[in-house]
């Protein structure tokens, strides 16, 4: 591999991995061709442009989605950030106050298990295939169900309608764009789960 | 389709005469627009991917040359279509202009026949 082909396709890094698995070979080409011999590297104008192009493959710019399309990405992100809260609050409980507020340790590792749970199925339902997401979303909502304390019913009960709108959306037969939604999830869990586990805990009285 | 950018104008133009690959469309744009539009490598495989998406052009061939993938795309009906209605409606504003244009220059040269008597 010569040393312009090794930093084009170096350059094309930017690009996600299934449209480099596609298109990688080709767009090394035409930037061979364009760059002429003696070069080791493609222009800057071409590098430029490659960069630009690469970031609005992995935003989705470039895809067209269908309306239903558009309507099944919006609900998911509706659900996805609805849940983050939830995952958050699990996940920042046991981080901050592990067995300060738990009676027993088996409700901080259900917490534990819960809010690695609803991660998992904020960021499945971005890939995973349909049958399998929205058996996920049923299992955890059926965890979240299982609420051993009687003041967190409310609690238990509000993930279920957003992990209930992930498993239908998983149903659906529309193809999401292939872009970096799915990290919307994980960063606003761990924000809010990191604010959480460091605020001070409440007056015990 | 509204109104076409000029890259994606002459990326569709490139085809008129015959499925391309890659390099060849970037150099045939250049040559048809006076070395105006020379698109970047990158700029020419977004235009590509909308356009494919769009139905305007079409993946015609695929082979490998030096172990790469050497794809060649062609215009689609609709594509020679899209082109087609918007070289008239530049055709139609470039008008607008131009006949404005001659209309001034005709007056011109009418005020100065009537200035200078025979």
């Amino acid at each position: 591999m010569t040393a312009i082909e090794r930093h084009c396709r170096w350059l094309l890094v930017v690009y996600p991995r299934w449209y480099r698995e596609e298109r990688a070979d080709e767009i090394v080409d035409t930037l061979l061709e364009a760059a002429g011999p003696n070069r080791s590297w493609p222009s800057s104008k071409d590098a430029r442009a490659l960069i630009l192009a690469g970031l609005r493959v992995r935003a989705g710019m470039q895809q067209r989605l269908t309306a239903g399309a558009n309507v099944k990405q919006a609900l998911l992100l509706a659900a996805v950030l609805l849940l983050a809260e939830y995952s958050a609050s699990d996940l920042g409980i046991v981080g901050g106050e592990w067995g300060r507020i738990f009676p027993s340790m088996l409700f901080a590792w259900l917490n534990l298990v819960l809010g690695l749970a609803t991660l998992a199925v904020m960021v499945g339902a971005w890939f995973g295939p349909g049958r399998i997401v929205a058996a996920a979303a049923i299992a955890t909502a059926c965890l979240w169900a299982y609420q051993p304390s009687d003041n967190q019913l409310d609690r238990a009960i509000q993930p279920i309608a957003p992990l209930g709108c992930i498993a239908i959306l998983a149903l659906r037969r529309e193809r999401l764009a292939r872009s970096w939604l799915w990290l919307v999830g994980p960063a606003r869990t761990s924000s809010a789960s990191l604010s959480r586990g460091s605020s001070p805990p409440p007056d015990s009285g | 389709m509204g109104e076409m950018r000029e890259p994606t104008y002459f990326v569709l133009a490139a085809l008129l005469d015959g499925p391309l690959h890659g390099y060849a469309i970037i150099q045939r744009a250049a040559e048809i627009s006076d070395n105006r539009v020379r698109l970047a490598t990158g700029t020419l495989y977004t235009a590509l991917d909308r356009l494919t998406a769009e139905g305007f052009v079409r993946l015609v061939s695929e082979e490998v040359i030096n172990g790469r993938a050497r794809r060649s795309y062609g215009l689609t009906d609709s594509g020679a279509a899209a082109l087609t209605a918007e070289a008239a409606r530049m055709e139609q504003a470039a008008a607008v202009v131009t006949g404005r244009l001659r209309h001034q220059d005709a007056a011109v040269s009418r005020g100065r026949g009537r200035e200078c008597p025979a």
